[in-house]
Formats: structure tokens, C-alpha cells, sequence
């Protein structure tokens, strides 16, 4: 068994190399309870065929990847270093970025999760909150009262 | 809000704290109205509601904005509500209404809030709280407690059930659920309904009250002294930010005022405590109502994936990435003022105690710099040292202990008594702003300078004297290592070169390599010459110059027989800060070298401090 058929959410089939689509948790674990016979697509439901390939492809590249080490402590942060095929891989728009990050977490594949999210971050960082809400497209809640306030901002200094 | 991100920049491009708290007080403000906002159980026609687009009835509200979980949460407020008001019906009156009644209402539409219009109602318990926070402007009341819910218990019991119950929430969000559950059964047996009370009145007592009852109870405790360094500092913050309160105030007073008016008193009342108002404590106590308040998505991305679709537990992992190992909390805080919804999860405990936690307490390890292991051999060898070895031994022990200490604290800061006598809940927030620390995100500068005797001239007339200038720079980095350098290079030239670790750089810098730690406001550095393809001479030169006397022996800097294996610089430092930024200076406290000899000995020489300059910090926008 090493192919395996993965269905999207709107119908669309992928074949798959097994041990690409076991970097899935999530599929593993499906296989392995269920015993896929190969024939049968396995429906990810919560995906789309796009997403859905853009994940396969970085389940192919990946596929081979020596397993990491168990992180000693997981609330630490790893290196924020993302390699350069993932960086690229990352080079999507937002809508669909995000997209790959519920993907990844439904699926449960930590390195897409992490290198997504990581992506997400390195975005954000740096930025004023101006800049992030144009960039993220988040709705600012209250630009009036930054227009009345900025007045007293200008004596807020001295206490401060 | 924005009001506070301007004044942030404005103020110092350098310090995240000052101008962090300005930014809460607004922030917190909104998110408590929103949270009032499904409690309000009647429209109230004020002012400000005729500026809003509209101010929708309690129902209409929920029916057309409010996430189903509002709804509930709503409900079950009104029950509550109508409960409260009946009992303290006979209270007296606050005296936030009346005063809030007597300003001038014409000013209403000073400020709109139509910025609120995703929420509906939002307006008019904005003019409550403002309308409290107004009165509290006055007469400094000391009493977190509304007048009302004083009444519903008796002090001390409720003082000691909310203690209780926080300590609970703490020990529940460190998902210490047993320990949590012995405290909120004891929270529960003293006031049956203490939960509803709290996350109702979203009712989180000032900090300064919260730590002088700390005090009352846990006088004799180790902690006290710590505490009460943050105690002064929280009142000082305290004070300075209900003055901060009060400039957007003017322009909502009359709104708020009009509101007031006709607002159950019970609902002003109640809010006295929420003007100090935590946002983590809040997510504790609140059960974090707050979550369903969905961002600002603008309306034409509500058909494809946006931020908000990410689960919490991701958008945190984000978050978590964005502070990464460099501690960057200056993009945690400005994220914290996107959104409410950011900010709540900016807030998040995780976050800042893994800011907090990770180059003070933890995993670092300065074992192998010891000095304790050479004593031995060192006693017996060195003669010439050993008053200054056996010190800096003793020394060495004092700063261990003190670690503990200090360890120990910090961690039952988060683990308490299960008796509830003691709460020492401090916001993992708080912990970061007010400790002492190193700050990472620039160079510790120290312009130093030493007179060297030049050559006479001819004439035998006149004898040159060359005042030598040079710098100390400190980098600190967020994971326990410390870069020393001693140029002449100005800082221009300096602050490329000191970015990123060594090991990232591939070591060709030049200046002394290690690890820091601190003790409570005592950095302990010890750093050696990196290893160098090629040593740099001015850097020697100039630390040979740097030079005091040493115990007995000049200073040898030709190593002698037998010959130095490696010298080890030991400093401490202590953290101080200037009147604007915290922990913006270090002044030296000692200074030493430790020799160690091929023959297995040791000496160590303490360098005079008489003409060490203070480390001044100066932040660089590029290493954060």
C-alpha cells in the first residue's frame, strides 16, 4: 500500500504517496484504525482540492525528512528560521495561507502548522497596529476615537 | 486606544512599558464595555446614543450582532442582575452619580460612538464606565468593592473568598486542577455564589489593594520585600494611570453623564473596581467571555478564511512565534492594540511568562564558570589570591541563594498555600514590567576613558598626556548569552557587528563571549575571549589599559609561567533605572578576572571600579 487516495471537500481526488500522507496525524491514524485498503479515497472533509494540493506538495517535499528530535520543552519557541523551499511554499496569498493553516491543523502536520505559523508571525512582527490590521485586513474598532484622542495624546507625555 | 498607540510612539521609540500601560487603561476600558454591553438590560437614551447609529434594545442587539454564546452569558447576567439590584436596592447611592449627573451634558457629542456600532448598546456603558471612572477622579476611594456588593458579605469573608477563588483561577489556569478545586470549594463554602459575582462584576481588585491585603496577612513572609518593591511600583503606575484615565474623559463626561442618569445605580456602582481593570485576570474570572466578540473582519473577506477563522490555540502559537527567542514584546503590544480580541490573547498568560521565565530563572546554567571548583587548588597554590578568591566564593554563594530564593518565589507565585491565606497573584504581565531586567532589544554603552603619559618633546619643556576614550558595549542576548566588547569603535560602527549570537555569525567577532544571569537586580556576567581566527589588538590593548591594581601582583598581561590557560571576566552589575527608563542603566558592583593556570590554579584579581562609567542602554530598532 503506497498509494493512497485522499478526496477534498469538494470532490476532488488526489493520489498520494503513503508515507507522504502519514506526515498527517491525523490520516495515520485514520489508516491505521480503519486499515485503508488503497481503493477507497479517504474524504478530508474540512479541505479544498486547492488547499488540499498545496499541503500534498509540501507532504511530498517533506516526506523524507529525518523526524525531529522531541522538543525538550514545547512552550519554548523554536527557531523562527524557515528554510527556503517552505519559505517559498509560504509565498501565498493570506486568504489562502490561512487556509493551509486550518488545513494543517485539522490534518495535524506539525512542521506545515509551524512553518505557516511562523510565516504568519515573521508578517506581524515589526509592524505598528496600523500596519497589521491593512495587512491582515482587520477591521480598525475605533478610528474616531483615535482622531479625538490624539489631541490629548499630545499632553499624555508628561505623565507617562 | 489609538489615542495611547500615538502617545507610545511618540513618547520613546525605547521603552515598552511606559507606554504599554497608557495603552491598557483604554483597552481595557472598551473590553469591559463590551462585556457590560450584554448586561445592560434596558436602552438607555442618552447623548451619545443619538450620535450612534443606534442604540439597539437589549434584545435587538443580541438578535442582530451578538455571537450566539452572547446570548446566554446575557440571560444569565440579567438574572443576576435583577438579583443584585434587589438586594441592594436600599444601598447608598454612589457617589459617581451624582457627580457624573452634575456635569454638562451639552458636550455630548464630543465623541461619537458610532465607532461602536458592531456592537450595539456599546455607547451607553461606555458612558458608565467613564461616568464611574470620573468619580473615582475625586475623592481617592481605596475600596476596589462596590458599595453594593459590600454589603452582600461581610468584608473579611469576601475578601478572603475572592482571594480564594483567584488563587483558584490561577492554580486552574496552570492547569493545577486539584490544587484549584480545593480552593474553590473553600471559596464556595464562605460565599455560595462568589463565581457569578466575580465574572459579573468582572470584579478584579486594583493591584495595589490586592498587595496591601498581601501584606496585612503575609507580613513576616520572605516575599514581603519583593512584594512591596512592586507594591510601591504598581501604586506609583496606579496613580499615574487613573490620571491617564482622565484625558479622554472630558469628552465622554456629559454622555456619560446623561447615561448615568438613568442606569440602575446598581450597574455604576459595581464598576468601581473595573477601573483597574487586568485583562488576564479578567480571562481568568470572566471564563473568557470575551472571546466570542468577534474581530473586525471586513465584511468582504467574511466569505473566505481570515485571521479570526484560526482557533485560539493557533493564533497564540502565532503570537508565540512572534516573540520568539528574541523576546520581542514590542510586536507582542502592538499586536495587543489591533484588536480586542488580539489583545486579549496578546494578554495571555502563556506569553508573558514565557517572557518572563526563560534567561532569569531558568534553564540557564553557569556551572561550568564557576569559580567553586578551583577553590580547592586554588587555596593551596595561589597564595597571592586568596582573600579575593575566597570573597568572590562567598560572594558566588550569597547570589546562589538569593537565586533560589527568588526561584522559589516565582514559583509560588504561581502554586500557593492551600490554606488561601496568601494570594500572590501577580499577572505574569506585571512580573515582566516591574522586575529588573536586562533588556535585550539594544547595547549597554559605557564611554570610558584613561590618560596615558606620551613621550616627552625635545625641549624637555612639555610632556604630552593622551587622554585615551574607549567603549564598553554590553549585548544581552534573550537566551542567557552576553557579548563584551571593549573598542574604540563608535557605536555606529558597533551596533552591525553585535546583531545576532556569534555562533549565527560564524565567530569572527572579536571581545568576550558568555553567559549573564540575574539575581533579583544584580546581573552576575561571566564572559571569556571568543575564540578568534585573529586577535584584535586594540581590544587588548585596551583591556590591559582597563586595568586596577590587583591583590598583590602587577597585572600580568605577558601570561608567565605557568602559563594562562584562559582568563575568565567576572562582573556584576547592578540594574537601575533612570527616571523615564526602566532598567536603562547598569553600575558596576565588582569586577574581576579569573585566571586560570595550566598547573591547575587559579587566581583572581578585582579591578578598581573608581573609574568604570555606568552602562547607559541605548535601543537599536534592528536587533528586535
Amino acid at each position: 500500500m503506497s498509494q493512497i487516495k485522499l478526496q477534498s471537500s469538494d470532490g476532488r481526488e488526489f493520489t498520494v504517496d503513503a508515507k507522504a500522507a502519514k506526515m498527517s496525524e491525523t490520516i495515520k491514524n485514520m489508516l491505521e484504525d480503519l486499515g485503508g485498503d488503497g481503493e477507497n479515497a479517504i474524504p478530508v472533509p474540512n479541505v479544498t482540492g486547492a488547499i488540499l494540493e498545496k499541503v500534498i506538495s509540501y507532504c511530498l517535499h517533506h516526506k523524507d525528512d529525518v523526524p525531529k528530535v522531541v522538543e525538550e520543552d514545547p512552550s519554548k519557541p523554536k527557531k523562527e528560521e524557515i528554510d527556503a523551499w517552505d519559505a517559498e511554499f509560504c509565498k501565498v496569498d493570506y486568504v489562502t495561507l490561512f487556509n493551509i493553516i486550518l488545513a494543517a491543523n485539522y490534518l495535524d502536520i506539525k512542521p506545515l502548522l509551524d512553518v505557516t505559523c511562523k510565516t504568519v508571525a515573521n508578517v506581524i512582527r515589526g509592524k505598528t497596529p496600523d500596519e497589521i490590521r491593512k495587512t491582515l485586513g482587520v477591521k480598525s474598532e475605533a478610528p474616531a476615537s483615535a482622531a479625538s484622542s490624539s489631541s490629548s495624546s499630545a499632553a499624555e507625555p508628561a505623565t507617562a | 486606544m489609538s489615542r495611547s498607540s500615538a502617545a507610545a510612539e511618540a513618547v520613546v521609540p525605547s521603552d515598552a512599558d511606559a507606554s504599554d500601560d497608557t495603552d491598557n487603561v483604554e483597552l481595557e476600558l472598551e473590553l469591559e464595555q463590551l462585556d457590560l454591553n450584554t448586561t445592560t438590560p434596558t436602552a438607555v437614551p442618552s447623548a451619545a446614543a443619538m450620535d450612534s447609529i443606534v442604540v439597539l434594545s437589549h434584545e435587538d442587539g443580541d438578535a442582530a450582532v451578538a455571537a450566539a454564546g452572547d446570548l446566554d452569558l446575557a440571560s444569565f447576567r440579567h438574572e443576576w442582575q435583577s438579583e443584585l439590584a434587589a438586594r441592594s436596592a436600599s444601598a447608598s447611592t454612589n457617589p459617581a452619580t451624582s457627580a457624573a449627573v452634575t456635569s454638562d451634558a451639552s458636550s455630548a457629542s464630543g465623541r461619537t460612538s458610532s465607532n461602536y456600532s458592531h456592537s450595539a448598546g456599546a455607547s451607553t456603558s461606555r458612558a458608565t464606565n467613564t461616568a464611574t471612572s470620573d468619580s473615582l477622579a475625586g475623592p481617592p476611594t481605596h475600596l476596589a468593592l462596590p458599595p453594593s456588593l459590600r454589603n452582600l458579605q461581610s468584608d473579611d469573608t469576601f475578601k478572603r473568598a475572592f482571594k480564594l477563588h483567584q488563587s483558584a483561577a490561577y492554580l486552574e489556569s496552570t492547569g493545577q486542577a486539584l490544587a484549584a478545586m480545593e480552593l474553590y470549594r473553600e471559596a464556595f463554602q464562605l460565599v455560595p455564589d462568589i463565581d457569578r459575582i466575580i465574572v459579573d462584576a468582572g470584579m478584579v481588585f486594583p493591584e495595589n489593594e490586592d498587595m496591601t491585603w498581601y501584606d496585612e496577612d503575609e507580613g513576616g513572609k520572605a516575599q514581603e520585600d519583593v512584594l512591596s518593591d512592586y507594591d510601591a511600583a504598581s501604586r506609583s503606575s496606579n496613580t499615574a494611570s487613573l490620571h491617564k484615565r482622565k484625558g479622554p474623559a472630558p469628552g465622554d463626561a456629559a454622555a456619560a453623564a446623561a447615561a448615568a442618569a438613568t442606569i440602575p445605580t446598581t450597574i455604576v456602582q459595581r464598576n468601581d473596581g473595573d477601573l483597574v481593570f487586568q485583562l488576564k485576570a479578567d480571562a481568568h474570572a470572566a471564563g473568557y467571555d470575551l472571546w466570542p466578540i468577534l474581530p473586525m473582519r471586513e465584511s468582504t473577506l467574511r466569505t473566505t478564511a481570515h485571521i479570526s477563522d484560526l482557533p485560539i490555540e493557533i493564533l497564540l502559537q502565532i503570537l508565540l512565534f512572534v516573540i520568539g527567542s528574541e523576546l520581542d514584546l514590542r510586536s507582542l503590544e502592538a499586536i495587543s492594540r489591533v484588536c480586542k480580541q488580539l489583545h486579549i490573547l496578546a494578554r495571555d498568560e502563556s506569553l508573558w511568562r514565557h517572557a518572563t521565565m526563560p534567561t532569569n530563572l531558568s534553564q540557564i546554567h553557569l556551572d561550568s564558570w564557576e569559580p567553586t571548583p578551583l577553590a580547592g587548588s586554588a587555596l593551596s597554590h595561589a597564595s597571592v589570591s586568596v582573600h579575593s578568591l575566597m570573597s568572590s566564593q562567598h560572594r558566588w554563594r550569597e547570589l546562589e541563594a538569593e537565586h533560589r530564593r527568588l526561584l522559589a518565589l516565582y514559583t509560588q507565585r504561581v502554586a500557593q498555600h492551600a490554606d488561601g491565606s496568601a494570594v500572590t497573584l501577580l499577572p505574569w504581565r506585571s512580573v515582566y514590567i516591574q522586575r529588573p531586567r536586562v533588556r535585550v532589544d539594544g547595547l549597554y554603552i559605557a564611554r570610558l576613558w584613561y590618560v596615558r603619559a606620551g613621550e616627552k618633546s625635545l625641549d624637555n619643556f612639555f610632556q604630552p598626556f593622551h587622554r585615551v576614550e574607549y567603549y564598553r558595549y554590553l549585548r544581552f542576548f534573550a537566551d542567557g548569552t552576553v557579548i563584551s566588547l571593549i573598542t574604540p569603535d563608535d557605536p555606529t560602527l558597533v551596533v552591525p557587528r553585535l546583531k545576532n549570537p556569534p555562533r549565527q555569525t560564524g565567530a569572527e567577532e572579536t571581545g568576550y563571549l558568555g553567559k549573564y544571569r540575574l539575581h533579583g537586580d544584580i546581573v552576575v556576567i561571566k564572559v571569556k575571549k571568543m575564540e578568534s581566527r585573529r586577535p584584535n589588538r586594540a581590544t587588548s590593548s585596551a583591556q590591559a589599559n582597563t586595568r586596577g591594581v590587583s591583590s598583590r601582583r602587577p597585572p600580568h598581561v605577558e601570561p608567565v609561567v605557568p602559563s594562562s590557560l584562559e582568563s575568565i571576566f567576572y562582573m556584576e552589575l547592578q540594574v537601575k533605572s533612570s527616571a523615564s527608563r526602566r532598567n536603562s542603566r547598569l553600575t558596576w558592583l565588582r569586577y574581576s578576572s579569573i585566571m586560570h593556570m595550566s598547573d591547575a590554579t587559579s587566581t583572581v584579581n578585582d579591578f578598581d571600579l573608581s573609574s568604570m562609567n555606568e552602562f547607559i542602554f541605548s535601543r537599536v530598532r534592528s536587533y528586535v
